[in-house]
């Protein structure tokens, strides 16, 4: 689901647009949320 | 001075520096397979994901990934930072190797799979995959160091001498004191690799007159480069899918990142490595990518984008000093991942291949001296290969297809770690088939160029490994005591861990 959005965004929707609010900014975006559940995740590991 | 004595020295403050830290490293070494090749397990969070972001990053970045970029435009952003999307993969298997590691004590994931798969032959067939996939991917690194240094200095320093100054950096670093040593002159080259890169882009953004105008300039100039597809034709979608499925299980498929997995001191430690890196890694890429476009807007034209790096960096424009810094940061990022590859093929060519094979009656003590020789041996023939490519254009032929297949054809193994963890029902003889018939198939493609219906050899790979896997094992009989035990292992501790 995540990999399928991180295709489809990017070529269906903002495929078109040729600033860096289109792809660039929807992959940075998408990183820097897909690496905040990452921290959420791994801050819950204890000993 | 010349530009050659400059590039001098530069390369031997930044040797003198790196030789006093892997000595030093050695002062807190002790003996054995588990202290040479994972510091005893006991590498502690912020050097961890040092190691871990220098290992990973290769010259690729600032060079491959640029040169994408300068061609290709946004799709490389977009396939570089899939990969990273891609450590959700670490949130689930870093815990889980890092438990099992110190449970049954394997030195490396493919040690792991032939303990859980209860076959030695799933081990040595892993750790061949890994051999032959990963010795020229070093042979590329060390070529890219060669041709760095010499277009620098001006051709001042030969091709070869540059593989030759490399391969020497990289065994000593590695055999001073195993993965002590490279974790800490990863550290120390992880440093050097950011900071590098982050004054270069930032110099280059101040001299296109900020990021404001930089982007607006960009956006005028060149609209298509930030499409996809692109208007030169690049990242059609099969093209990124191809490129990006390795990347995104590249934590898992490449073993001398996997074999990381093992070495936190503690669950601290652990969350730090992997959080670090992430951090790391977010920054690079963009630093990277932003790169590659600066150096269209300076450098439009150039017929051959990897040259993009290194012909932005010889224009009068950028100080000496900043061009020495940023060759000193790439040379860095080759050298910490050329010798991390080569102590990871070293402990799996003595774990599972002469021990888990050959021997299986060794001493440690004899195998941890098999490791230790197989350093140099293995830097020789990745120089070798370097260096003839570099003196015989006729065989780049094998180079480039062969390391372009490195992550597709080591992708061959995720479908095993998978099932290790996940699959009671899964085989050893359905690990062996999976593994050596996704790689055939994808070395085939790759020498071939075929691309049935368009898609890449590493996508026609994984397919057939996972049906090949799914298939033999269910038609042959698996380890079930040995994977209840495993996995019921896992399974408490993550349950206690707070763990996905």
């Amino acid at each position: 689901m995540l990999l399928a959005l991180d295709l489809v965004v990017p070529w269906v929707v903002l495929g078109s647009e040729g600033r860096f609010l289109g792809a660039f900014l929807f992959w940075v975006v998408w990183t820097a949320v897909a690496i905040a559940s990452m921290f959420i995740l791994l801050l819950r590991w204890r000993e | 001075m010349t530009t050659t004595a400059w590039a001098w020295l530069a390369v031997a403050i930044y040797v003198v520096l790196g030789f006093l830290i892997a000595v030093a490293a050695r002062r807190h070494a002790g003996g054995g397979m588990s202290e040479f090749f994972l510091a005893d397990r006991r590498v502690g969070g912020f050097i961890a994901a040092l190691t871990y972001s220098a290992t990973t990053y290769s010259a690729f970045m600032l060079v491959g990934l640029a040169g994408l970029s300068y061609r290709g435009g946004v799709g490389a952003l977009g396939f570089e930072l899939t990969y990273l999307c891609g450590l959700f993969l670490a949130v689930f298997f870093l815990p889980r190797f890092w438990l099992v590691g110190r449970k049954y004590g394997y030195i490396t994931p493919t040690d792991m799979l032939a303990d859980r798969y209860q076959s030695k032959v799933v081990g040595a067939v892993a750790a061949v995959l890994a051999l032959v996939f990963l010795v020229p991917y070093c042979a590329a690194q060390l070529l890219g160091i060669g041709l760095l240094l010499n277009g620098l200095s001006g051709g001042g320093i030969p091709v070869i001498l540059g593989i030759l100054v490399a391969t020497l950096i990289a065994i000593a670093w590695s055999r001073i004191a195993g993965l002590r040593s490279i974790a800490w002159t990863d550290a120390f080259q992880a440093i050097v690799m950011i900071v590098s890169a982050t004054v270069l882009v930032g110099f280059l953004i101040s001299e296109l007159g900020g990021l404001g105008s930089f982007f607006s300039r960009f956006e005028t100039e060149y609209p298509e480069l930030l499409r996809v597809p692109s208007g030169s034709g690049m990242w059609s979608l099969n093209m990124f899918i191809g490129l990006a499925l390795p990347w995104f299980f590249f934590c898992l498929s490449n073993p001398q990142v996997s074999q990381r997995f093992f070495i936190p001191a503690s669950v601290k430690a652990m969350k730090q490595m992997l959080g670090g890196f992430l951090v790391f890694g977010f920054v690079y890429t963009l630093i990277a990518v932003l790169w590659g476009f600066g150096a269209k807007l300076l450098v439009p034209g150039l017929e051959n984008p990897d040259m993009a790096t290194p012909t932005l960096l010889a224009m009068p424009f950028v100080p000496k000093a900043l061009a020495l810094m940023a060759m000193i940061g790439i040379v860095a990022a080759a050298v910490s991942t050329i010798d991390s590859i080569l102590l990871t093929l070293s402990s799996m060519w003595a774990r599972d291949i002469y021990r888990g094979v050959f021997n299986p009656q060794a001493s440690e003590a004899r195998e941890l001296r098999v490791g230790q020789w197989v350093i140099p041996i293995m830097a020789l023939i990745a120089l070798a290969f370097a260096w003839q490519v570099s003196i015989r254009s006729g065989i780049d032929f094998m180079i480039a297809p062969l390391s372009a297949a490195a992550s597709a054809g080591l992708l061959m193994v995720v479908p095993s770690i998978f099932g290790a963890f996940y699959w009671k029902r899964a085989t050893a003889p359905g690990a062996i088939s999976s593994i050596l018939s996704g790689a055939l198939l994808v070395l085939v493609l790759q020498v071939t160029g075929l691309k049935p219906l368009g898609w890449w050899p590493g996508v026609w790979g994984l397919i057939l490994c996972v049906v090949v896997f799914v298939v033999v094992s269910l038609v042959t009989r698996a380890p079930r005591d040995k994977a209840e035990e495993f996995m019921g292992y896992a399974a408490q501790k993550l349950d206690s861990g707070g763990y996905v």
